[in-house]
């Protein structure tokens, strides 16, 4: 601690209370599904993710 | 606001019934075997989880929700309701375990269902697909993210003894349980974002980074029980390859 940082060392003169919130405030990309993939499609974006995860680990 | 968890989308239940349904072939078709169960979907259970998951995006998110917040909607509620369930019945420590790992599943082909509009102007929409997941940044990463999920809990079960004690004023606990389900979202959907945007950067898997992929001692190469479930995804692309190979 420097000399002169006790001044940032002080209780609170108020009380923090909150509301409930609902609305989380972000913003997005639209999106929505696409309607021309298949289960084909689906189906490889899985295996895609297997073979991928499988190479984390060098055990076998 | 487009498919999967739109509220009020008619065919919504299809689209998100079809995701579950590719994860379910697949396993049935090289990993049932290996693992000693089945993979089976409550349309019940999903109908519960597409109504809860429109209402979610349409009450906390903006609208249309970004496909990372889809995704990880699925995820969450899948987890804190499921509708995946397991033949023959698993124990409950089981259950917990390879919950996460069989949704997980569901984000690669989730993402690859959905598009977004890239355009500044509304009238051009200019999509882009999200085909470019493949896996998390490292061992100990896919780890966590299972035991992030495997800890979630709705804590339904404390509605009883909460009210009973007064802790929890009526009409409430719906908001409770709804708020907490949105920041989970909220939580998830950051962790799915940032790990797709270092599938679309990175394959280095972590040899330029002196941190990613070099946490290894999580992994206890003796305990073949472990190590055989961690490697479940191993399972289903060898024996997808196989039977290729030799139909």
């Amino acid at each position: 601690m420097k000399q002169g940082d006790e001044q940032f060392l002080k209780e609170p003169s108020y009380q923090y209370s909150r509301e409930p919130v609902k609305q989380l405030p972000v913003r997005n990309l639209p999106s929505e599904d696409d309607p021309n993939v298949t289960d084909e499609d689906l189906e490889n974006a899985i295996l895609r993710h297997c073979k991928a995860s499988a190479n984390l680990t060098a055990v076998s | 606001m487009g498919g999967i968890f739109a509220l009020g989308a008619e065919r919504d239940f299809d689209r998100v019934q079809d995701l579950c349904l590719s994860v379910a072939r697949l396993w049935k078709q090289a990993a049932a075997n290996e693992f000693g169960f089945g993979i089976y979907i409550s349309p019940l259970a999903l109908k519960i989880c597409c109504d809860n998951g429109g209402r979610i995006l349409g009450d906390y998110f903006p609208i249309p929700p970004g496909p990372f917040k889809r995704i990880a909607t699925l995820i969450v509620l899948g987890r804190l309701d499921p509708f995946f369930h397991f033949e023959p019945q698993l124990d409950r420590g089981a259950m917990d375990r390879w919950l996460p790992k069989i949704l997980t599943l569901l984000i690669s082909p989730g993402l690859a269902k959905l598009r977004v509009n890239m355009a500044v102007d509304p009238t051009k929409p200019l999509w882009q697909k999200l085909d470019a997941w493949e896996t998390f940044p490292s061992a100990h990463y896919k780890q966590e993210f299972f035991q992030f999920l495997e800890g979630m809990d709705s804590f339904s079960w404390l509605e009883g003894e909460a009210r009973s004690a007064g802790f929890i004023p009526t009409n409430t606990w719906e908001y409770v349980l709804e708020a907490r389900a949105a920041r989970m979202i909220s939580a998830v959907a950051l962790s799915l974002e940032s790990c797709y945007y270092w599938n679309e950067d990175s394959k280095d898997m972590g040899t330029s980074s002196p941190l990613r992929g070099k946490c290894a001692d999580f992994f206890d190469p003796s305990d073949v029980n472990f190590r055989k479930e961690f490697e479940y995804d191993r399972v289903i692309y060898t024996g997808i390859e196989r039977s290729k190979a030799s139909p």
